[in-house]
């Protein structure tokens, strides 16, 4: 630091510094402690009327079969998004970085997904679920096509995993894009030239080299599952019978439909500790490896 | 001729890719200008008349320019305070070495990745309930800020320590104070992370239903997500409207990608490195 600048420095701190500090930690630190007091306490959403009631929110909850089948439902949602969204986008990653002609026309089309919000995203698809997929189901004579996906329990999932899929395989397609473009061409190149095939060059040479975006690519993938909402809300709410209402949705759904504060607030704090270990893993897997992209 | 070959093959299988990524938005369009009885017996048919009535119905049952407004106040205020604050804070990450900088820069990048229904019920309850900010989009504005201050901060800085310190010396040296080296100085040479950080705070702003739907609960503060989701849920079968409503709420934000859109996939990979 410059002798000049250190004058300054607490100057610099107190105007420039301290406003972003204190809108996080009013926005971020203190309700996330507040929540942790909330989890303790037995209260309809309404006035002051609250109890300490210690860990009985807990209590309850590990014994509520339903928050488990939440979470196990969940887990099984976020493990069909994170292998299809990570298999599609390296896939196009990698069309992507190839000698195709008008590569920026298409990497800018294929984003599009992602430019619009879960809600719209979420509706979108189930007009075409109730009534474009079953028209083609209809016409030619497959069964399973000619009915609405989202009105079966394990069709519904599949549904949520592919629509999150669409989206979030052409954000990560994105990341795999500058990934490859880091390769050295030569590498590759050298390879090839040694008479390695296509596909070993791939999986010997481009592959390791673009590790690090892997790492990134499945654990943004993993996080992003986890906390799933929006689409969730809108393109099955949960439906049929609950049986795709994931834990974010059910936090939700616990707080401002069934008014359970304390109860969703224990459940929220507990989807905290499972992201909290999740980020912990990340950390220590990404800074075992050099980051490049 | 093998060459050739293989152009053409990466083509298709490009083209391809991209039809499953656009017809959702395709087969949307298409429905929104038919009427509901056709977009039922056949989706994929083509209209037998342009419905262009279903526009102005839809604009009209979803008060479509109240809603826009509501998003535009929400998303352009958190904007430009993200913009203003963000930058001055990661100049002090970056130029000033303090344990009190560094501790909070550490813990708001941790922070970064904590689940927004963990502190969701409370802040309704500390915002809404405590501080009577009730159906009011100052809360909003205000958290949206909060969220994002810390990616911000992240990112700026990450630009920022790639400018020279020599910069600042020479600047210093001749009499200039830190304040206004930031602002005569340092703030110009940040216009396009600055950039980068608008358009991808724009976006999630934008599409953010969840905060927006803890504070507001009248329909002339709701925003298009909002309305979005109450449109679709009361006109359940009238569904070319729908899809007309739909069109028009993702309207903005395609022309805004469109027009900012390499600062947009420039901020992704930016912000995936964030771990």
């Amino acid at each position: 630091m410059l002798n000049a600048q250190k004058k300054d420095m607490w100057k610099l701190i107190l105007i420039f510094f301290l406003p972003a500090v204190i809108i996080w930690l009013t926005a971020m630190v203190i309700p996330f402690i507040y929540g942790i007091w909330i989890s303790f306490v037995k209260w309809d959403g309404i006035g002051d009327n609250y109890t300490f009631v210690s860990v009985a929110n807990y209590a309850k909850l590990f014994r509520n079969a339903k928050f488990f089948q939440s979470l196990n439902r969940t887990a099984v949602y976020t493990l069909g998004t994170v292998v299809l969204s990570n298999v599609v986008g390296l896939a196009l990653g990698l069309l992507l970085t190839s000698a195709l002609k008008a590569r920026n026309f298409f990497r800018t089309t294929i984003f599009v997904p992602n430019v619009i919000g879960g809600v719209a995203m979420g509706y979108i698809w189930k007009y075409i679920f109730h009534y474009g997929f079953t028209a083609v189901g209809k016409n030619l004579g497959i069964d399973w096509l000619s009915k609405s996906m989202l009105s079966d329990p394990t069709n519904a999932l599949i549904a949520l995993v592919v629509v999150s899929s669409w989206q979030l395989s052409a954000y990560l397609m994105i990341i795999y894009v500058a990934g490859f473009t880091n390769v050295p061409g030569d590498m590759v190149e050298a390879a090839r030239v040694d008479g390695a095939s296509a596909w070993s060059t791939f999986w010997h040479v481009r592959l390791p080299m673009i590790r690090s975006s892997i790492t990134i690519c499945l654990f943004l993938a993993i996080v992003r599952s986890f906390m799933v909402f929006e689409v969730n809300m809108s393109l099955t709410d949960g439906g049929p019978y609950n049986s795709t209402e994931m834990i974010a949705l059910r936090i939700y759904n616990t707080a401002f439909v069934s008014l359970k504060f304390g109860d969703a607030q224990a459940q929220a704090v507990i989807l905290f500790i499972i992201v909290a270990l999740i980020s912990v893993l990340q950390a220590y897997f990404t800074s075992r490896k050099e980051i490049q992209l | 001729m093998k060459e050739k070959n293989l152009h053409i093959t990466l083509l298709v299988l490009a083209l391809i890719a991209m039809m499953f990524y656009l017809f959702p938005f395709a087969l949307m369009l298409l429905n929104s200008l038919k009427t509901t009885g056709e977009f039922t017996s056949n989706p994929f048919a083509m209209p037998t008349t342009i419905q262009w009535g279903n526009y102005p119905y839809a604009i009209a049952e979803m008060h479509f320019f109240t809603s826009l407004k509501n998003s535009l106040v929400i998303t352009v205020s958190v904007c430009l305070l993200i913009i203003m604050l963000g930058p001055m804070a990661a100049y002090v990450v970056s130029r000033v070495k303090h344990p009190f900088v560094t501790f909070f820069y550490y813990f708001m990048i941790a922070s970064m990745c904590a689940p927004f229904q963990a502190y969701m019920i409370p802040l309704v309850k500390l915002y809404a309930s405590k501080l009577g900010f009730s159906n009011s989009p100052i809360p909003v504005i205000y958290i949206g800020v909060g969220l994002n201050i810390s990616f911000s901060i992240f990112l700026v800085r990450g630009f920022l320590n790639s400018i020279p310190r020599e910069i600042d010396e020479a600047a210093l040296i001749d009499g200039c104070g830190s304040i206004r080296l930031y602002f005569n100085i340092i703030q110009p040479m940040l216009t396009p992370i600055i950039i980068t950080l608008l358009v991808f705070v724009a976006m999630g702003v934008w599409n953010d239903y969840l905060l927006s739907a803890l504070f507001l609960n009248t329909q002339d503060k709701r925003t298009l997500p909002m309305m979005i989701r109450v449109f679709c849920a009361q006109y359940s079968n009238d569904y070319s409207p729908m899809m007309a409503g739909l069109v028009m709420s993702i309207m903005p934000m395609l022309i805004f990608y469109l027009m900012g859109q390499k600062h947009i996939l420039e901020g992704v990979v930016q912000g995936a490195i964030k771990g």
